[in-house]
């Protein structure tokens, strides 16, 4: 008798414990709002902050602090204006004066790292050819108008304007700047590219150097 | 005489042998399955304070993660977007939606957005985003399909194992520079072989083992 009621107990303790571990299995991976639990908990937590880390010494909670105004960055100083803003030296705040010709030399290489930052951060208003159909301004609905890159005024922007577009944005924050997001060379090539595509609608076959011409043999007569 | 124990008690090595034995093995099965990163910090999701979908921004939009992830090819970490990154759009975008309070007011006051950490290792491990992106290890393959989710979750486990499995036979996770962060890109489906990579071809890919690399 009491053998038969042991068996039992140990038999649904046994169904118990199989259901309990079926269903926590199905847990595995499930989506939950908890921190995960670190089981061990030595030296997870320690005195040295990271990068995007808390510190509650500060008021606004952030341990990497702001730049304070007026800070100078280490290294050479930035004062070339035409390659640090687009501007000729004796242009002022007023009156801009735009570089018109790239201050830099920028080869075939360059021009590609200027298509793949352009398809980063150009294309979700510009569009891929800078025809301003975008996905961002498609599912925006009219809210961002980008300026067509092949617009007439467009084509007549100096390099240096597009620059400063760039860099600083335009029409206080109407397109944002991404002067933080990418570096000056970064930002020539983008504008390089830009006057590439600008190219891509416009050029005449004068504008192909003649090898290449040769090669496939385009001629100016036909 | 009658017997001072039962008969039935003459079992009781069994059942304690059988029963001990069974116990230790649950245990151990229980330690190594629930105490299991796998089990503890997969699908952590918590509430963050705007709802930001990546799935609309990343996914429908198109948007490249470095858009708002800029520098993360340079950097040990991938920085989360200020305000004024997302200010550039939602300063015409559904401006008075609110949905958005909480980054109108953190771009007006200047203050951080308060947004929950989902990735973190502990403080005695350091990793480093630019080195896997250069050996050409994709987003995907540590984040999952950020591109499908409304609210970030964790896909992997972050633990030492999971590193080190990786770290010992990188190969099929590798994928081409042009499509680090493509979510749909499969270089298994695409034959790609890493050693016929110009980009890659005379680099020894191998995640380094040694304690020190991680722990320092
Ligand atoms: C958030 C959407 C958005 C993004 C991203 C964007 N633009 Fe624009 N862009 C605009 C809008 C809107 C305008 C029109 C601004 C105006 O005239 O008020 C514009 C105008 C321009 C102009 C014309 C400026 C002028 O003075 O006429 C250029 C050139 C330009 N963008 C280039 C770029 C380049 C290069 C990038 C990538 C680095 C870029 N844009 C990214 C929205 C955007
Ligand atoms: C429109 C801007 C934007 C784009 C584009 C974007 N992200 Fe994010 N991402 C954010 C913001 C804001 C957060 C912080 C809030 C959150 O966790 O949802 C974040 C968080 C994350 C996190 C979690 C960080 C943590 O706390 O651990 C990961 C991982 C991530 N993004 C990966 C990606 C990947 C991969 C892509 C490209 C497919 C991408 N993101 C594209 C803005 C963006
Ligand atoms: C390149 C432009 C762009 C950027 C940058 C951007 N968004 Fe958006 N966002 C949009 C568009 C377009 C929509 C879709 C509006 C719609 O559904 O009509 C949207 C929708 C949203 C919505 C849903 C709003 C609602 O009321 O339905 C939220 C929340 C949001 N974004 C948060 C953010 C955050 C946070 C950031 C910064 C990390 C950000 N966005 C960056 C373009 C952008
Ligand atoms: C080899 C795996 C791996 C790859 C590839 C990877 N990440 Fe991460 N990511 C991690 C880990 C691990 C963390 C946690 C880092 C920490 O806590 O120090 C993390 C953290 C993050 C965070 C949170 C902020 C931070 O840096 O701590 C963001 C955002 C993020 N990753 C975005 C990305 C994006 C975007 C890509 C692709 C360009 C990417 N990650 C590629 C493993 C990876
Ligand atoms: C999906 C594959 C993968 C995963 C997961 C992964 N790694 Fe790596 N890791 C690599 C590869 C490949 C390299 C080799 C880089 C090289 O050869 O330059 C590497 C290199 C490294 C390096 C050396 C970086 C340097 O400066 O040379 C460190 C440190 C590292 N990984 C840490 C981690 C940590 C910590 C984790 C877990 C949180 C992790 N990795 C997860 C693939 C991975
Ligand atoms: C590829 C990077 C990497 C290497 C190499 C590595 N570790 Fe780790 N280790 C980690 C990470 C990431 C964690 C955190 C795991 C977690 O959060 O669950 C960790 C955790 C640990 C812990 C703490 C475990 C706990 O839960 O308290 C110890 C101890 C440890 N590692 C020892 C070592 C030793 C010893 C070696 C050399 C044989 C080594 N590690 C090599 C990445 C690494």
């Amino acid at each position: 008798m009491v053998q038969i009621k042991c068996n039992n107990k140990l038999f649904s303790s046994i169904i118990g414990a199989t259901f309990l571990s079926l269903t926590l299995i199905g847990c595995r991976g499930q989506k939950s709002e908890n921190p995960p639990i670190l089981p061990i908990q030595n030296m997870v937590e320690q005195t040295s902050f990271g990068p995007q880390s808390k510190n509650e010494f500060y008021k606004d909670g952030r341990a990497y602090r702001p730049q304070i105004l007026g800070t100078v960055e280490f290294d050479k100083p930035k004062t070339d204006k035409r390659l640090y803003e687009g501007k000729e030296p004796d242009s002022t705040e007023h009156d801009p004066k735009w570089v018109k010709k790239i201050p830099l030399k920028l080869s075939e290489k360059d021009i590609q790292r200027g298509q793949a930052k352009y398809v980063v951060f150009c294309t979700p208003c510009h569009g891929y050819a800078g025809d301003s159909d975008g996905l961002v301004t498609q599912r925006a609905g009219g809210v961002i108008r980008p300026s067509n890159i092949h617009d007439k005024e467009r084509l007549a922007l100096p390099v240096g304007k597009i620059y400063d577009a760039i860099h600083n944005g335009v029409n206080n924050w109407n397109m944002p700047g991404f002067a933080s997001q990418l570096s000056v060379e970064d930002k020539w090539a983008v504008v390089a590219y830009v006057r590439a595509l600008q190219l891509t609608r416009r050029a005449t076959l004068e504008n192909i150097p003649a090898d290449i011409k040769a090669k496939h043999g385009w001629s100016n007569k036909q | 005489m009658e017997p001072i124990f039962p008969k039935w008690t003459n079992r009781i090595p069994l059942y304690a042998g059988i029963g001990v034995s069974l116990l230790l093995i649950a245990i151990v099965t229980g330690i190594w399955y629930y105490f299991s990163p796998k089990f503890l910090a997969v699908g952590y999701e918590p509430v963050q304070p705007i709802a930001f979908s990546h799935q609309l921004h990343a996914g429908q939009m198109g948007m490249d993660c470095s858009y708002c992830h800029a520098g993360v090819e340079k950097g040990s970490f991938s920085p989360i977007p200020a305000a004024d990154t997302c200010m550039g759009c939602h300063n015409k975008v559904k401006k008075d939606s609110p949905r958005l309070k909480v980054l109108r007011d953190s771009f007006e006051n200047k203050t951080p957005i308060p947004w929950v950490r989902v990735h973190s290792l502990p403080r005695y491990s350091h990793f480093d985003h630019s080195a896997h992106l250069t050996a050409g290890v994709g987003c995907v393959s540590c984040h999952g399909r950020i591109d499908k989710m409304n609210t970030v979750s964790m896909v992997s486990p972050l633990s030492m194992g999971w590193c080190l499995d990786c770290h010992r036979n990188p190969l099929p996770n590798i994928r081409p520079q042009s499509e680090l962060k493509n979510m749909i890109y499969d270089p298994h489906a695409e034959g790609y072989i890493p050693l016929n990579d110009p980009d890659y071809k005379d680099k020894l890919i191998q995640g380094p083992q040694a304690c020190g690399a991680c722990h320092y």
